[in-house]
Parts: structure tokens; sequence; C-alpha cells
């Protein structure tokens, strides 16, 4: 019986050690809903901007598909909102009573806007990363130019605004694009490439 | 090596090294076994010895359940193991054949070799039998090549197939492995006639098979790959920080370390690829903002000397604030957002002032000078660097391959 004492002692061991390692895996975790890379994923394409012909069509209809939110300060808010707006100040984004309210939605698509897009973008992808479902839509712009382009007078032209968006004719002043930014660099005798590349293929079998 | 290649904590140079070590580890299992005698093998078909399959089968479940634990501790990339492409014509015939053998000659090819070692006779004509076998697999491959490569399905997973989830199949898998384990034993018991002392005699499993039952179950309601790591920054730390945000560069400080090519200011392009190859500021790499995780830039991002920055930028602010915001999220210091996007930059560039309104104002007065020498560098297309930074040898990792169908036993 000495062979099974030692056995089960080496299996508690190996197990508690093992599970050890699992629970404290759990309680160190950070409180996100979704993994980094996940969220990278979700952030892909351009479907989630909401243009000012559907802000103009929500504004004159009031249908009540979307709901703006307003994630401007209280101030900001009083003095002047998109109609229809609540205001869910971007300091208390993460409220748990907040995440609550926006899980709830469900009839409704929240849409955030904000005082610059790059806050609205960042708003998105924190609740994306609080596990939020990934339908939460962001206004194009910032409120200045939807307050511009689609209340007071709407104009098609400027419906896709958004912050994205080449404003210069850059070309003119970067002539060299950066693939000619560091010229001739391989041709220069005597100059060790940086970083040798080396891909390393896995291989397997048994 | 399941974590430390990727993780760069061993030189995959070394790789030859590692198979030795395996395999001596592998050829001393296999002889503990006993499964240099070819009565072992012969055994599970004729119902006397079942240690064969007990062996492989824990081998197989405790890497099952090893592999589901490294996954879920994400010290492992799944998507790097190999898996075993499937050609159905290759696997029933092969399959059958090897089985055949295993009867007739009592080993498989890893027991053959560690029984000629050990100087078993039969063992070693197995052998020459094997190698007989390859060379005219080899010779006349050009024949068997639509047999061999027919009816290919892909890289399938078992539970994939089923449609069923990871964990629920691993769990399944050691449930039926367990019961397996029993009644081979009864079976074993009333071929050999075992007398009742020596069943009572035999050490007991039942302990640590039910550990084994618990810790797959527990898998059941553990998430498949954790959501976060411990060198991330907490959600709350990361609201805290956009909202302080600080993590601005404006434009002058851009253009007046482009112009004096500073070394600890990096500025990196998020946008395409193709965007980028039209132009870029001066100096600037790219990283669109799905790279910022990879393998590639890992050490890049991490190492950065502590009063360095690496700026990000776009056509506008937000592309480069999403960009931060991964970034800092993964736990990367030193990152900055360039305020206002190359649109900000060029905006402040040539619709400023050209004259301060007040004359006693100094400040304004040099940084409007400053703005008009910057705005030359632009005008006169000058804003490249000198020469090349310093080159410094470095052997890194860009990407793991991710095998294709080859390989296998």
């Amino acid at each position: 019986m000495q062979i099974n004492n030692n056995l089960n002692n080496i299996s508690i061991l190996f197990f508690s050690f093992v599970a050890i390692v699992v629970v404290i895996n759990l309680f160190t975790t950070n409180n996100y809903g979704r993994a980094n890379q996940q969220v990278v994923k979700l952030l892909e394409g351009e479907d989630h901007i909401f243009d000012y012909f559907q802000l103009h069509r929500i504004i004159t209809e009031q249908t009540g598909d979307y709901i703006l939110i307003d994630l401007r300060t209280e101030d900001e808010f009083e003095k002047e909102h998109l109609p229809g707006a609540i205001n869910l100040p971007f300091g208390d984004l993460l409220d748990s009573r907040n995440l609550r309210m926006l899980r709830r939605l469900n009839e409704q698509t929240p849409v955030l806007y904000a005082e610059t897009e790059a806050r609205a973008q960042s708003a998105r992808m924190l609740l994306l990363s609080k596990g939020l479902e990934p339908r939460v839509k962001v206004m194009g712009g910032n409120y200045a130019t939807a307050v511009k382009f689609a209340l007071d007078s709407f104009n098609p032209a400027f419906a896709s605004y958004k912050d994205e968006k080449a404003r210069f004719d850059y070309r003119r002043f970067m002539q060299t694009g950066a693939a000619q930014a560091t010229p001739g660099r391989e041709q220069l005798p005597g100059i060790i490439p940086a970083v040798e590349e080396v891909t390393v293929s896995v291989q397997g079998g048994c | 090596m399941a974590p430390f290649i990727p993780e760069g904590i061993v030189n995959p140079d070394l790789n030859l090294f590692y198979a030795l070590v395996l395999g001596i580890g592998f050829g001393y299992v296999l002889e503990q076994a006993g499964f240099s005698s070819s009565r072992k093998l012969a055994g599970v078909f004729y119902g006397y010895d079942f240690v064969v399959l007990r062996v492989f089968f824990t081998a197989g479940i405790t890497a099952m359940v090893g592999l589901l634990f490294l996954s879920f501790m994400g010290w492992i990339d799944m998507s790097l193991v190999y898996v075993n492409p499937l050609y159905v014509w290759s696997a029933i015939l092969g399959g059958a054949i090897m089985g055949f053998g295993f009867i007739i000659g009592g080993y498989c090819p890893g027991t053959s070799i560690v029984a000629a070692t050990v100087g078993k006779i039969d063992a070693m004509l197995f052998l020459l039998g094997s190698v007989i076998g390859i060379f005219i697999f080899a010779h006349f491959y050009n024949s068997w090549e639509p047999l061999f490569m027919g009816y290919f399905e892909g890289n399938p997973f078992i539970y994939e197939t089923l449609g069923m989830s990871r964990a629920w199949f691993a769990f399944i898998l050691v449930m039926v492995a367990v019961t397996a384990f029993a009644i081979t034993q009864k079976i074993e018991d009333n071929v050999n006639k075992t007398p009742p002392h020596v069943i009572e005699q035999r050490p007991s499993y039942v302990f640590p098979g039910m550990l084994l039952i618990v810790s797959i179950f527990a898998f059941l309601f553990l998430p498949e790959q954790r959501k976060s790591n411990a060198r991330e920054l907490p959600p709350d730390r990361l609201h805290a920080m956009l909202v302080e945000n600080n993590h601005f560069v404006d434009a002058e400080e851009t253009i007046y370390k482009i112009m004096h090519e500073d070394r600890n200011f990096i500025l990196i392009d998020v946008r395409d690829p193709e965007e980028y190859e039209k132009f870029a500021l001066p100096g600037a790499i790219n990283i669109t903002k799905d790279e910022i995780l990879g393998r590639r830039y890992r050490d890049f991002f991490r190492n950065a000397p502590v009063n360095s920055k690496r700026v990000f930028y776009g056509f506008g602010e937000s592309a480069a604030e999403l960009a931060w915001t991964i970034a800092t999220r993964a736990g990367y210091d030193n990152v900055f957002v360039m305020k206002g996007g190359l649109n900000g930059l060029f905006d402040e560039l040539f619709n400023g002032n050209d004259k301060p309104d007040d004359p006693l104002d100094l400040d304004e007065e040099f940084r409007v000078r400053f703005l008009t020498k910057a705005r030359q560098l632009f005008l006169e297309g000058d804003a490249l660097p000198k020469e090349p930074p310093a080159p410094v040898p470095i052997r890194t990792i860009i990407e793991l391959e991710t095998p294709g169908g080859r390989g296998g036993c």
C-alpha cells in the first residue's frame, strides 16, 4: 500500500498546485468583458459610423430606432445638445449604473457623440472591452460639425463627414513617400540590415 | 516547447537539442511500460494485456488537459499547434495496414525501435521491414499519389465536426478513457484468471482518477481563453487615463522633433499601408491598429526607453486614439497621440497667423517664427532624415509560420 499512498500524495500535490494557479489567475484577472484581440477585431470596418443622413432622418422623422448619447460634460449638455439626446458624461461612462442602462437598450441602438470623434470612438472601445454588444454606433465628426452639417443646414455633400479623412493635399508637402524616405539605404556599403528577420516554421507530428 | 518559443524565452535554434531530450524521455517511457516486448501490443488484440491502450490513452488525456490548461492561461498559441491533416483514404488504408502489422509483428514503429535497441532480433527485422516498405512507397509514390492525397478534408477537429465545445469534448473523452481503463482491467482479469489476492494488492487509481475528472469538469465552466492578463491595465485605470487626456503631443513638439531627428521620438503611422506608401511624416513607421498587439512589435513597445515617446498619428485623431487605447490596455508605456492628427498639424502650419497680434508677445513671436521655418521644411520637400539610423544586427522572430499539411508519423 506504500505505492498507493505515494501516488495519492503526488496527485494531490500536483492538482492542488494547478488549482491554486487557476484560482489566483481568476482573481487577479482584470474586470474586462472581452480580450484585447477580440476588441481589435470588432473595431474593423466603418459600419459603426453613423453619418449625417441618418442623423438628419432621425431628427426630422423622430424615429425611435436610435438613441443619441451625449458624452460631453453636464454643463455643456445643459447649454445645448442634439434634440432627443441623453447625457452620459464620459467620466461616468463605466459606472455600473450606466453600463446596465446601455445593456438594457434592446430596441434602440445607442449612438455616441462627443466634443471630438476620437473621444466617442474610445468610449465605444471601452464599452466593447467591457463586453457590450458591438452594435453601439459612433457619430462621424464631432458635436460642432453635426450641428453645422446636419442641424443648421443639411447638406448631403458633407453627410459622410468623419475625422479620418485627408483634408490637405499632403503629397505636395511630403512628396517622397515613406517607401523612399531613406533613399538607397540598401545600396550604401558597409551597412548591415538593422534587423535580420527570420520566420520560424513550426513542424509537428509524433 | 509550448509557451517558450513564441515568448522568446527559448532559442528556436536549439530545437534539435530539445528533440533529443524529449526523444530520450519517450524511449525511456516506452521501455518502462514494457513495450519492448511484442506480447504487450499483441495482447490488446487477444485481450490478455491492455497496457498499451492504457498508456497511450493516459498520455493522450494528460496532453489534452495540459493543452486546455496552457490555453486557458494564455501560455500557448493554439493556432501554432500542429494538427494532422485528414486524408480520408490514407487514414482508412494506412490504419488497416498498421493494425494488421501490429497484430502480426507485435510492434508499432516507436516500440520497434525501442525493442531493437535493447537487442530483440524480431524488432530488428521489423525495422528492416518498415525501411523496405518506406522504400517501396517512396519509389512508387507517383502511382499511389491519387490514393494517398485522396479526399483531403483539411485539418478538422472532432469537436468542431460534432458541433460541441472543446471543453465538453475533453470531458467526454476523459470519462470514456476512465471507463475504458476499468473495463479493460476486468477483461484482463477474466482472460488471465487472475487470483483474487493479486487483485487486492494492486495499487488503486481511484483517487487520481477522481481528481482528473474533477479538474476536467472545472474546465467546463472556465472560459477557453482569459479575457485579460496580468500585464494589462485595469479598465478603470484605462478610463481614468482617457479622462485625464494627458496623452497628447502637440503639433509644435512633433515638428520640432522631426526637425531635430530625435531618436527617442518615434512617429507611428496608423493608417493603411497603401496610404502610408503614398506619403507619411518623415521617419514614421507604419503599424496599423490590428498589428499593435502582434508578436512582431511586442519588444518595440515593451522595451521603450524611459524618456522616449512613441506617437501615433492618422489623418485625424480617432484612429490614433484607438491605437493608443489598444496599446495602453496591453500595458505598453510611453505611447502618445499626436493632437489633431495630420489634419491638425497642417492646419496649424499653414492656416496659422503670419504675424503675432501683439508685437510685444515674444512667446507668440518665436512660435510664429518657428512655424514659418517648419513650413519651409515641408514646402521645400526637405522633410527627410539625412542619414539612416545606426544599424544594429539583431536576430528576431518576426512571425511563427502556421504549420502546413505535412508531417505526422
